[in-house]
């Protein structure tokens, strides 16, 4: 068992009247223990913020209601994030000893992804003023709920 | 799951008119192929149904030169061949000093690769991109089933309920909304010869089990973008 710690920043736009999403910069800061290769870990960073920018706005698995039958179950209708997606990322390595574990290394791997969706619902809330607490975070569940918003004025 | 390819005859045509006669020859059974991107999905993931055949003969049109080009006729304006490549679009000069909406329009579509194999007539033509079409398990309407599933099933991304129908796909086509606002018109041969009319009759509405016109025998080779007097701002 280990704790890896680590914290993210997200600056967004979101077009109000098309529901979309565009992320403009990620900060991210996390603590792995001692960085045994600096670069990796750095890669890690952004191979996790791209997955996490998947999980908060683009990735949903579909089925259907009356059967269960996953129904986009190939990439053209399955949507990752591509290269154009990405924004500019800033990586910052924490550096920490801890006596527990040798060379001091702790994990990189999942524990950069979990923030990203956390950051991006935030900085959503700080554009919009809406709580979103279904991911993905689609532009059709933007619209409906500026909408929903405007009619209780 | 590795899917393979059905096995198929592959036919490499040298003018328009040996199309038609192989089209003809073998009538439903044979099918287009240009920029291959929609069609080899289907027959890889084996959409078939009463309506639909798994095709046994495919057609090569990107072997007829004359369908690869963009010729500026005076007077009657653009002529876009139909296996014009979408990458193409991007990087004419014609189409930029022309028509620039329809090389923003071309640029949206999909990604670098599939650009530089899918063409803008199979664009126009291209099936439907809703998930139960898409997937083998479901007999939809447009296989030959008896209804839509999308009604009471999963909508949210590839439908549109504009009116009753029987089908509720939205036509996934970019070139087309394009192309209709130039009042653009379409060439189609077939062993009659050929006829032009205006691209927005060339498209059925939700009561047909295919989304254009075409007969099996029939084969789109041009596009005529005609000229404009004014020069309007359009923005696409």
């Amino acid at each position: 068992m280990f704790a890896t710690f680590g914290s993210q920043a997200v600056e967004l736009e979101v077009d109000v009247e098309t529901g979309e999403v565009d992320i403009l910069k990620v900060a991210a800061a996390h603590e792995f223990g001692r960085a045994i290769n600096p670069k990796f870990c750095i890669s890690q960073i952004y191979g996790g913020i791209e997955f996490g920018v998947g999980y908060a706005l683009l990735e949903e698995g579909l089925c259907d209601p009356g059967t269960g039958k996953m129904l986009n179950n190939n990439f053209h209708q399955y949507r990752m994030p591509t290269s154009l997606d990405i924004p500019h990322i800033e990586a910052f390595i924490i550096e920490e000893e801890d006596p527990y574990f040798a060379y001091s290394a702790k994990g990189a791997g999942e524990n950069t992804n979990t923030p990203t969706p956390a950051a991006i619902r935030n900085a959503l809330y700080n554009a919009i003023g809406i709580w979103f607490n279904d991911l993905p975070i689609t532009p059709d569940k933007i619209i409906k709920a500026i909408q929903e918003k405007q009619k209780k004025g | 799951m590795l899917l393979e390819l059905p096995s198929f005859e592959h036919i490499d045509v040298k003018s328009v008119k040996e199309a038609v006669f192989w089209l003809q020859k073998y009538g439903e059974k044979a099918k287009i192929i240009a920029g291959a991107t929609d069609l080899l999905g289907l027959m890889k993931d084996r959409i078939e149904g009463p309506e639909l055949k798994i095709p046994e003969v495919l057609v090569n049109i990107k072997t007829i030169p004359d369908l690869k080009r963009i010729t500026d006729d005076q007077g009657a304006g653009l002529k876009i061949g139909a296996a014009v490549t979408l990458n193409q679009l991007e990087t004419s000069e014609v189409l930029r000093r022309k028509f620039d909406i329809l090389l923003q329009a071309a640029q949206q579509i999909g990604t670098t690769p599939i650009r530089n194999m899918a063409t803008i007539g199979g664009n126009i033509c291209q099936r439907p991109r809703c998930v139960y079409f898409r997937h083998p398990d479901f007999l939809c309407y447009k296989k030959g089933g008896a209804k839509c599933f999308a009604v009471i099933g999963e909508h949210r991304y590839f439908h549109s309920i504009l009116r009753n129908g029987k089908c509720f796909m939205a036509n996934t086509s970019d070139m087309a909304t394009a192309l209709v606002a130039l009042r653009a018109e379409v060439i189609i041969a077939s062993s009659e010869g050929e006829k032009e009319l205006p691209l927005k009759d060339f498209f059925l509405g939700p009561d047909h089990l295919a989304e254009t016109i075409l007969k099996p025998d029939e084969l789109l080779t041009a596009i005529r973008v005609p000229d404009r007097k004014e020069s309007p701002i359009s923005y696409f």
